[in-house]
């Protein structure tokens, strides 16, 4: 299981759903099927990501975090396994119940700033589209779009189309689009994937604001390092499982890294360890009585003496 | 701040983006909306104005109502000697009343003014004292006629009035001498100055028999105003003199003098007086009685021709009619004939405008149905967006078929409205029906093709189960849809065989009109089928050379996706219209050419009463003309055994004729020899008998024999289409003597022909003036061109063949704007191989110039084909001008041209690709690689 930080919640409000993580994975498996040839994307993932938590998804391309996302989001649902979003288990609900779940239990933030907004509508037109869709009054839509922008930093950009936007206020704008009917849940493919450095950080910047103050959980897939050096909590996945997980508290205590132990006793250990000490194929594992020691399958150094 | 986001505004927003989609629809819409609304508002007015071309162009007696009465039987002879009397009241009056009442008001109110007349047997005439007139025998009928100041020019006197109180004494056949009032009467310029009469000449009119003498006195000298209108037809002696044959093969000329209808109990009391003793009968003993009723066709409208039917059936049951006139009333009119050619002539048309326009709007609906579903396929991101934001099913189809296809609707409305009050004319249901697919199809197939985006998008369940079952399932519809096509597709073409006569005659089904379209879309699912052999063979042929590009474009064409079958369907349809509209239009153009010839004989024709050597020679002197040669043209027949055929008999110089129609419809597979016995023809047909045939003419029979038989050798008089029989003039003379030449067949140019045509006194043509008219070919064809129906079909096709090219044109721009998106990532790796500099134009014809010309081909192939498959609803008889059905054989120059034309339009539409494809954005340029 991973571990569960403790996180401050300011926008949390009195009809809020059941308590419990608002992300729940658990043995999620999500296989495809091109031309014949089956691959399997998710390979029994387990991740718990709580309340108003900001997580950061990391790992190799291909490895199952755009999977994973997809999943999360509802436009994707897993091949066998439990995924559950702020009370919404995603393998068991209809279409009806995923439509009302993309509505307002979940943001989502593309990686391309061009494909999360509609090119013909203006900044505060597109925060309000998700709100329109959802059935808000106009008068609200137009109320909480002017505050989310303000939230945002780009207030400013109201009243301008994408194409008159940089790269990172688009990306900003479409962050205002995801969190627009307030959200549980944010998820985020690489938002600064496309950007330079300084939109990178205000659009980070924009993403923890977010998270801060409108209380939403944000779970972002990122390669970029600047994103997972300044979250306190980031998992990596490989081949299609959590691998690692990385804890920063404050206080300036270094970043502690965690394997990930699964349910049935697995673990997967950082390739860099088994490759320095060249494990291949079998270790010998030893019980202690405060930990579990780890050796190559070769005799151990005070055996040999 | 904006005023904030609305569905409508969202809409409106998504309307600007799409606007080149949107503006492409609705303009497509509206053409094809107005050319429907448009073509059926023409057809209802062309049958308007058919059926006035029809009365117009029928002979005088079969387009009007006419009456006649026989004169009176009397048992006494006539008083010879006895004073002159008042005479009979004529009947004119009293049976006019009746018909009127019989013809009812809406039918009357389409008439002419009506004439009545009462004419006489012919009579000798001669000047007061015997005197001849000419020394070739003079004879004259006296004719009481209504209405003759109104249609004629006086060049001399004036209109005949009411007989005079003045009394002539003349002495009759049996001796006796009887005095008769002077009946003023006109007569027409020409015959007054064959015969040197004048203004006050007297003349003695003796008739044959036991009817007593009448004198006369010429008070007016006139010339027809319109020589050709029906008041002349009803008695042609009255504008002219007629040659009237005798039985020993001479002529003897007779006209008419026209004495005022008050004159009519004057006539008769002249002709035959009753006896003092006796009751003076109720209508002429010697005058038979005529009414005529023409139609005026100005008034006529499709309408009209239910009234007339009804008034048909009246006429011969209504006991209004009867014991009005001393002998029974006898009713005289071709309108029924006439009705019923007129409504072949419009089913005909009809039939011939129903493939036009079910052509065209399969072939709209199914290219607004690919601009629709190209125009969802760009718009993709937004849908995956929209759905990712929240967008429901009917949210996000609403949105982006509203934002593409919404305006089609308005548009396609108005289209209609603007073409109804430009146009005048009626619509029928049917037409509201294609509008409505027209409207509706866009809109549905784009909402079709988002709901299948969507689709797309929500389907997760990648297990080997589901995507087999996806496979299957994808597997069985295109099977059952193709199957589905088949079976229409036949089942259109059986109905057509079997229901042709119906529909030829005036059933309008729709089914049949689309039965050319129906086999094209299920040849164009064949030719998907087929089309990856031959092209992955060529794209294997290309890959043994250095040529990547081709080999990489073929290969790519042999994998016709889904992408493109919409496209190809639509090609093969657009091609097979675009073969349907020209060789249906060639035919008829050819069948009336055909018709012309067989109406002329020739390239053109002279009618005379006689043709001499020296009338051929001044003929053949005339600038534009060829070769002249005299005939004797005939009604005969052809007996075998208790058998007989109508033919037309043509006895010619037979070589000099096969001279003048060589290269003609008409030309002679042989000349027929002057030697040898039985006379050898050439003939239509010949009827096959043991016991030989014999060629029956003005009573003399004469064994024949087949010198050459072609049954394109056929005349048509008008009436009916009977083979043509050709034998030497000079053999015939032999037998028949009586038979001379009263006909002279020309070869004329274009400066001849026009001279002809243009020709307002055919007597002047020849030295002795006996021309009685003139015909030619082309005359013939451009008047049949020039009705209303001929009008109509061709302006449809016309119209419609421009409307098919830019539809394929657009189809085979969608195919490449369909397959654009995939192209471009394998340009940027073929660049990246480095593939030089205009690779990628070459790979887009390579890659769809031969889907295009398979489908051109195969399209051509079924719209030259489609009319035989169609011939049994077609009767392109009416437009032709011809009275024989023609056949719709295949034809296969036009199925080349057809061809050659979409794959110039496959090239155009390439040439426009890249020519827009260079306006691109610089940033696809530079991410394409292209220095451009």
């Amino acid at each position: 299981m991973t571990t569960t930080p403790t996180v401050r919640r300011r926008g949390a409000t009195a009809d809020e759903p059941p308590q419990g993580p608002d992300i729940l994975c658990d043995n999620l498996v999500r296989i495809y099927r091109a031309e014949g040839i089956e691959v399997v994307a998710l390979q029994g993932l387990d991740l718990t990501v709580g309340r108003g938590e900001l997580v950061a998804l990391v790992g190799a391309s291909g490895s199952g975090k755009s999977t994973l996302l997809g999943i999360l989001s509802g436009l994707d649902t897993p091949s066998a396994g439990l995924a559950r979003v702020a009370g919404h288990d995603l393998s068991t609900t209809d279409r009806r119940a995923r439509l009302e779940y993309r509505r307002r239990t979940v943001g989502f933030l593309f990686q391309q700033a061009g494909a999360n907004l509609l090119p013909y509508l203006t900044a505060a037109e597109n925060v309000e589209l998700p709100m329109l869709l959802a059935g808000v009054r106009r008068r609200e839509r137009a109320t909480r779009a002017r505050d989310t922008l303000e939230v945002l930093g780009i207030a400013e950009c109201a009243d301008r189309r994408p194409a008159e936007l940089s790269g990172g206020q688009q990306q900003r704008v479409a962050l205002g689009v995801a969190v627009a009917n307030r959200p549980r849940v944010l998820l985020a493919d690489e938002p600064t994937g496309e950007l330079d450095t300084r939109s990178s950080d205000e659009v980070f910047e924009a993403i923890r604001r977010a998270n801060s103050e409108l209380g939403t959980t944000v779970l972002v897939v990122t390669h970029d390092p600047l994103v997972s050096e300044h979250v306190a909590r980031t998992v990596a996945i490989r081949d299609g499982r959590t691998s690692t997980e990385v804890l920063r508290r404050d206080g300036g205590h270094p970043a502690e890294e965690y394997a990930v132990l699964d349910r049935a006793g697995r673990l997967q250990l950082p390739r860099a360890f088994t490759a320095s000490l060249q494990m291949r194929d079998r270790v010998r594992l030893d019980l202690e009585p405060d930990h579990i020691g780890v050796w190559p399958a070769a005799p151990r150094p005070e055996e040999d003496s | 701040m904006s005023p904030g986001l609305g569905p409508w505004r969202l809409v409106r927003r998504g309307l600007k983006v799409a606007r080149g989609t949107v503006v492409a629809l609705t303009v497509l819409a509206a053409v094809t909306t107005t050319y429907l609304v448009v073509t059926a508002r023409v057809e209802s007015r062309a049958a308007d104005v058919a059926i006035a071309d029809t009365v117009s162009q029928a002979p005088a007696q079969a387009r009007e109502v006419g009456l006649s009465a026989l004169p009176a039987v009397v048992p006494s002879r006539p008083d010879e000697t006895g004073d002159p009397r008042e005479g009979p009241t004529a009947p004119f009056e009293a049976v006019d009343e009746a018909l009127r009442d019989v013809l009812g008001p809406e039918v009357v109110a389409l008439l002419e003014e009506p004439t009545w007349a009462a004419q006489t047997e012919p009579l000798a005439a001669t000047r007061p004292g015997g005197e001849a007139i000419r020394p070739d025998g003079t004879q004259a009928v006296v004719r009481v006629q209504s209405g003759l100041a109104e249609r004629v020019e006086w060049t001399s006197g004036g209109a005949p009035g009411p007989a005079l109180d003045e009394v002539r004494t003349i002495t009759g056949p049996t001796g006796a001498a009887h005095p008769a009032r002077v009946v003023p009467v006109a007569v027409s310029a020409g015959t007054a100055r064959s015969w040197g009469l004048r203004v006050g000449d007297a003349l003695d009119l003796t008739p044959v028999g036991d009817q007593t003498p009448m004198a006369a006195v010429v008070s007016g000298v006139f010339v027809p105003l319109e020589p050709t209108d029906g008041f002349w037809a009803a008695e042609p002696r009255m504008a002219g003199l007629a040659a009237i044959p005798t039985p020993q093969g001479g002529v003897v000329p007779q006209g008419a003098l026209v004495a005022a209808a008050e004159s009519y109990g004057a006539v008769s009391d002249s002709l035959w007086r009753t006896p003092p003793e006796a009751e003076e009968p109720a209508e002429s003993p010697v005058l038979a009685a005529t009414w005529r009723y023409p139609l005026d066709a100005g008034r006529l409208t499709q309408e009209d021709v239910e009234p007339m039917r009804r008034v048909l059936v009246r006429l011969a049951t209504d006991s209004r009619l009867v014991g009005l006139t001393a002998r029974p009333l006898e009713t005289t009119t071709g309108l029924a004939g006439l009705l019923d050619r007129y409504d072949s002539a419009v089913a005909g048309a009809r039939v011939l405008t129903s493939f036009a326009t079910a052509g065209l709007t399969a072939l709209a609906v199914l290219v607004l149905a690919l601009t629709a579903i190209v125009a969802v396929r760009r718009r993709a991101p937004e849908i995956r967006l929209l759905r990712a934001r929240g967008g429901s099913v009917r949210q996000v189809v609403a949105q982006v078929g509203t934002g593409t296809a919404g305006s089609t609707l308005p548009v396609v409305a108005l289209a209609a409205v603007a073409g109804m009050l430009l146009v005048p004319g009626t619509t029928g249901t049917d037409l509201w029906l294609q509008v409505a697919a027209v409207g509706l199809v866009p809109v549905l197939a784009t909402a079709g093709a988002a709901l299948a985006q969507v689709r797309e998008l929500d389907r997760s369940d990648a297990s080997e189960d589901a995507v087999r079952q996806r496979r299957v399932v994808r597997l069985a519809r295109r099977l059952v849809a193709e199957t589905g096509v088949l079976a229409v597709a036949v089942l259109a073409v059986l109905t057509v065989q079997a229901r042709g006569g119906q529909i030829a005659a005036g059933r309008t089904d729709w089914y049949a009109a689309l039965t050319p379209v129906l086999v094209a879309i299920a040849v164009s699912l064949l030719v998907l089928r087929l089309l990856p052999w031959p092209v992955r063979w060529a794209s294997g042929l290309a890959g043994r050379g250095r040529g990547l590009v081709a080999f990489v474009g073929l290969a790519r064409a042999a994998r016709t996706g889904a992408v493109a079958a919409v496209p190809v369907v639509a090609v093969v349809v657009g091609s097979s219209v675009l073969a349907l509209f020209a060789a249906l239009s060639l035919t008829i153009q050819d069948e009336r050419e055909v018709a012309s010839y067989r109406a002329v004989g020739a390239p053109a024709r002279v009618d005379a009463l006689r043709v001499d050597p020296e009338d051929i020679a001044a003929l053949e002197a005339r600038p534009g003309v060829g070769v002249a040669v005299a005939a004797y043209v005939e009604s005969a027949q052809l007996v075998a055994g208790s058998r007989a055929e109508p033919v037309e008999l043509v006895a010619t110089d037979a070589a000099a004729y096969a001279r003048v129609v060589a290269g003609t419809p008409l030309a002679l597979p042989a000349v027929p020899g002057v030697e040898g016995d039985p006379l050898p023809v050439v003939a239509g047909a010949l009827p096959d008998a043991e016991g030989g045939v014999e060629l029956l003419v003005r009573g003399v029979r004469i064994p024949v024999r087949a010198a050459a038989l072609d049954e394109d050798l056929v005349r048509d008089d008008g009436t009916r289409a009977v083979p043509m029989v050709v034998v030497d003039l000079a053999r015939l003379r032999e037998v028949v003597p009586a038979a001379q030449p009263d006909t002279a067949f020309l070869t004329v140019d274009d400066t001849g022909a026009a001279a002809l045509d243009g020709l307002r006194d055919p007597g002047s043509l020849t030295p002795s003036g006996r021309v009685t008219g003139v015909a030619t070919a082309g005359a013939v064809t451009d008047r049949v061109a020039a009705l209303a129906l001929p009008r109509l079909v061709a302006g449809t096709y016309a119209v419609g063949a421009g409307l098919a090219a830019l539809l394929t044109l657009l189809a085979v721009a969608l195919l490449l704007a369909a397959t654009r998106p995939d192209r471009t990532v394998l340009v940027l790796r073929l660049r990246a191989m480095g593939l030089r500099d205009g690779g990628e134009r070459a790979l887009a014809w390579a890659e769809v110039l031969p889907v295009v010309a398979f489908a051109a081909v195969s399209g051509a192939l079924v719209g030259t084909l489609a009319p035989r498959l169609v011939e049994t609803a077609v009767d392109l008889s009416p437009l032709t001008g011809g009275l024989t059905r023609p056949g719709l054989p295949p034809h296969v120059p036009t199925a080349v041209g057809a061809g050659v034309f979409v794959l110039v339009l496959g090239a155009l539409a390439l040439v426009l690709d890249a020519a827009s494809a260079r306006r691109g954005s610089l940033a696809d340029h530079l991410r394409g690689g292209d220095p451009a």
